[in-house]
């Protein structure tokens, strides 16, 4: 499913410094796998993550997921590719406070040009999978802070995507929203989904669920 | 002083301007895009020089689109002015009023083409998934421009050389029988309705063959041919005058302003009929969709000038 | 266009309100000014246009020095032989200038023999009792005339003063209908002798001749007959009247046109400004958006949407406003722009006239810089990374 050869990431930044984030990173992903990226804040893991979402472009290497090379994407194909095949979880939720939370699962198949009805429809779906239907109608800022991370992941859910990202998502949780965030990824995992998740918590270290850990530091797989 | 014929003038020229201003900012832009583009070559200047591309296409899209809805605000100030200079009742004594006025016309129809193909190109080229026209689509726009910029030259040449004091003949001198406007080729008005006919049924066959090089050929006639029967004998039919031949005051309001609607009615068609000869010149890539809108449009057209026919014969009894 | 996308739009409107509601207001009160503009002048142009045509085919007066002078009742004659004039009659009018030296009555005399030019009249006032009003020497005023009598304290007269030094006291019969007062305003309809008493023009002469010629091509012969039988004379036809009008109002809509057009200008300048004020939470929301799924082409299209419908909304908001301003409230202080503050007090009311072509100058007048300002500052928020929204 996702294919990495190579892949170097440097940051410029303003004064002609630079910063080698990722060092020839290789690995590979199969289908439906469950995959750990651990490892410390700054060793790399969610600048990996959002190459693979497509939101950053790599300095070099090859990236190939679901048989399509994703470096090399101009943006209206990779905003496709992250509106399809990839869900992506933030550690800080960004939702629109304003809106509902059906609203803002809404949110990434407005430019898809469905109708409304199938977009109700997969709404609808998407909330059941994350377990958030009771809150449909709720205004985001009134969810507690297990509740939005279950309309985040509702949202990243809503276009049928293969593989779901997750930056460090259990930071803003306390442990008991965490546990239940858990149940709602091995539901995904059950479901056939492929799951990456950058994390240093160790309450995933011991899920049986996890089929591998790959351990990060300073921009290298160790 | 002149220029501040009218307010339609004023108004028109203040947005010809802007217009022009945007498409010269596109120039500036396209010029350097197409000198630096790469797309093989994954660096920040390829990516940056991508996000730049979005504001040029934008700007382009947005001067072009404008473009279509000056041209009948065009028709519109022109029909105007003929309050104000002397012997003209419509748009044909204005636009005769200089020499710069028939080229003009022309020309803005053209750069009208000219706009479409461009938008349909870049809708191409969006939809693809490694932009395969994207020179193409800038080195067409650079051609675009330089019409542009001949355009603007003449809109100012045009409103500023028309006299408010010397008199322009009316439409019924430019074309009536004395006129310099009779029928091509001393056709008989019969004779002008068969080819037109028959010019419309061939457009609707090559159109379903999907036969792109005679659809072109057929079309920019079926134009021509168009043009003159409108003015010599359909156009009869809206005025319910058989002497009355004049392709501009069917855009008055006494009309319903059905002018409007025959003449782009008729650009639409014939548009449709040549794009698709012209993208394969330019891309290689005919769009399969473009035919059906050809049919559309033509019988639209057809439609159009042939009722105003029966509707008259219907009511009265006789032909004109 | 979904409903979830008109909730996300309504969304961000709101959200951005602050940074709207300056542009909204301003866009409003231009578009307002340039309504009530373009209302006014067309309603005036309307009104204008359509008592010009009441006028005569030519108007003939005789000159002197370059300056026109009386002219002698015999030519009536003479012109009624030439082929083709339906019409010929002497009129008798001029100013009568008031004891302030500024403000003056406009005195017509009417021959009240002449059919014609008493179907004329009536059109201005009810008919008339021609008897009673003859029976001693009576006037028909418009309104203007009417409000300067009551504030000088004449009830039911006036006295006038003939250049001959004699007075002479004229009874007020009736007032002209509140509708001419576009071009009645300070008429005082008086017999054509009276009228001559007053104005010091000789039994025998006249200000003008009129003349009527029904068939248009026939017209330019006639002229030249004319200028034959009597080369001092001066012809003024319709035709003339009419372009000259035009070129009046389009002269002073230039003036108006060219000073709005700076106005825009600044205000194309300052939404560029104000638009490209990019904040941070506004790069956050897009690189959401970006992160999401949405790419620059549809976040363009959202942000343009979002812009574009402020500038639609303040265009309707304004067009009923100046609507509102002109034909119900009579555009108080922008009138007299138009009317012509010389000479006595007017208070006439607009007849609406309204018609696409104007809406959509003025659409187009207002949203292709409105457009143009927008687009870089648009695009300038659409391409912000998608990876902001992992910080």
């Amino acid at each position: 499913m996702i294919q990495i050869k190579n892949l170097n990431k440097i940051f410029h930044t303003n004064n002609q410094n630079q910063f080698h984030a990722l060092k020839d990173i290789t690995f590979n992903v199969a289908k439906n796998e469950f995959v750990l990226l651990s490892g410390v804040s700054g060793s790399g893991k969610s600048t990996l993550l959002a190459i693979i979402a497509s939101l950053l472009k790599p300095t070099s290497g090859e990236i190939i997921v679901n048989h399509k090379q994703i470096a090399k994407l101009p943006d209206l194909h990779a905003s496709a590719y992250r509106n399809h095949d990839i869900g992506f979880i933030f550690q800080s939720f960004n939702l629109f406070d304003t809106l509902s939370v059906e609203e803002n699962v809404a949110i990434p198949l407005i430019p898809t040009g469905l109708k409304q009805k199938e977009i109700d429809k997969k709404v609808t779906k998407a909330l059941k999978l994350a377990n958030i239907t009771h809150k449909a109608t709720t205004i985001a800022k009134n969810l507690s802070g297990g509740e939005k991370q279950r309309c985040a992941i509702a949202r990243a859910l809503v276009n049928d995507p293969q593989i779901i990202l997750c930056d460090e998502p259990t930071a803003n949780l306390d442990k008991e929203n965490a546990l239940k965030f858990i149940e709602v990824i091995k539901t995904l995992k059950q479901k056939g989904f492929t799951i990456l998740i950058a994390t240093h918590d160790s309450i995933f270290e011991n899920l049986h669920e996890v089929d591998r850990i790959i351990h990060i530091n300073d921009g290298k797989i160790l | 002083m002149d220029i501040f014929l009218s307010n339609q003038v004023l108004i028109f020229l203040f947005s010809e301007s802007i217009l022009y201003l945007l498409s010269f900012i596109a120039f500036l832009g396209a010029f350097s895009i197409l000198r630096k583009w790469d797309f093989s070559a994954h660096t920040t200047a390829q990516y940056n020089l991508e996000k730049k591309a979005f504001l040029i296409v934008t700007i382009i899209f947005f001067t072009l689109i404008l473009k279509i809805i000056l041209l009948p605000y065009f028709a519109y100030t022109i029909d105007k002015l003929a309050l104000l200079i002397p012997g003209a009742m419509c748009g044909a004594g204005v636009i005769s009023a200089n020499i710069y006025g028939n080229p003009l016309l022309a020309l803005k129809i053209i750069i009208l083409f000219c706009v479409g193909i461009w938008l349909i190109i870049n809708h191409l080229d969006q939809k693809a998934i490694n932009y395969p026209y994207f020179k193409i689509k800038f080195w067409f726009y650079l051609f675009i421009f330089t019409l542009l910029s001949i355009e603007y030259g003449l809109d100012i040449a045009y409103f500023s050389n028309i006299s408010t004091k010397d008199v322009v003949q009316c439409c019924s001198v430019i074309f009536g029988i004395s006129g310099s406007n009779t029928i091509a080729f001393n056709l008989t008005v019969t004779m002008l309705l068969v080819i037109f006919y028959v010019l419309y049924s061939l457009t609707i066959l090559l159109s379903i063959q999907k036969n792109s090089l005679l659809l072109f050929v057929v079309s920019l006639l079926f134009f021509y041919i168009g043009y003159q029967s409108v003015v010599h004998f359909f156009g009869t039919y809206i005025y319910q005058l058989p002497t009355h031949k004049c392709p501009f005051c069917m855009l008055q309001k006494e009309y319903y302003y059905v002018g409007y609607f025959v003449w782009s009615s008729l650009f639409i068609g014939v548009f449709f009929g040549i794009s698709n000869f012209l993208l394969k010149l330019l891309i290689h890539h005919e769009e399969p969709t473009l035919y059906r809108y050809t049919i559309i449009f033509n019988t639209i057209f057809v439609i159009l000038c042939s009722s105003y026919v029966f509707v008259y014969y219907i009511k009265n009894g006789v032909w004109l | 266009m979904q409903n979830s996308f008109f909730n996300f739009l309504f969304l961000l409107l709101y959200k951005h309100h602050s940074k709207h509601i300056a542009v909204f207001i301003v866009s409003t009160l231009l578009v307002g000014l340039l309504a009530s503009f373009m209302f006014l002048s067309s309603s005036i142009k309307h009104d204008a246009l359509i008592s010009l045509k009441e006028q005569p085919d030519f108007t003939i007066q005789k000159i002197r020095g370059g300056r026109s002078v009386d002219i002698p009742i015999s030519l009536v004659d003479k012109f009624s032989d030439i082929k083709g004039v339906s019409y010929v009659a002497p009129r008798v009018f001029g100013r009568y200038y008031l004891p302030d030296r500024k403000h003056y009555f406009t005195i017509v005399g009417v021959d009240f023999f002449d059919e014609q030019l008493v179907t004329w009249i009536n059109k201005l006032t009810k008919n008339i009792d021609i008897k009673t009003f003859l029976s001693k020497n009576q006037m028909i005023i418009g309104n203007g005339v009417k409000n300067y009598l009551k504030n000088h304290y004449y009830d039911s007269y006036f006295n006038f003063l003939t250049p001959t030094g004699k007075e002479k006291k004229v009874y007020i019969f009736d007032t002209l209908q509140k509708d001419t007062n576009l071009i009645a305003n300070d008429i005082v309809l008086v017999d054509i002798n009276l009228a001559r008493e007053i104005l010091g023009i000789q039994e025998d002469k006249a200000t003008d001749i009129i003349l009527n010629i029904p068939n248009p091509s026939e017209r330019t012969n006639i002229k030249q007959k004319l200028l034959l039988i009597n080369y001092d004379t001066r012809i003024i036809t319709k035709d003339m009247l009419e372009k000259e009008y035009e070129n009046l109002f389009n002269y002073k809509g230039g003036i108006f046109l060219l000073l709005f057009t700076i106005t825009l200008i600044t205000f194309m300048l300052i939404l560029f400004q104000r638009y490209s004020m990019i904040n941070n939470s506004d790069k956050k929301e897009i690189a959401i958006l970006r992160a999401i799924g949405w790419s620059i082409k549809d976040v363009i299209k959202l942000k343009i949407l979002e812009t574009l419908s402020i500038a639609i909304l303040a265009f309707l908001l304004g067009i009923v406003l100046a609507y509102l301003f002109v034909f119900y409230a009579n555009a108080p202080l922008f009138r007299d722009i138009f009317i012509g503050f010389g000479n006595l007090q007017n208070s006439t009311t607009f007849t609406p006239v309204i018609d696409f072509g104007m809406l959509s100058s003025m659409f187009l007048f207002f949203i292709i810089p409105f457009i143009a300002s927008v687009l870089i500052p648009v695009w300038k928020i659409s391409i912000t990374d998608a990876n902001e929204a992992l910080k």
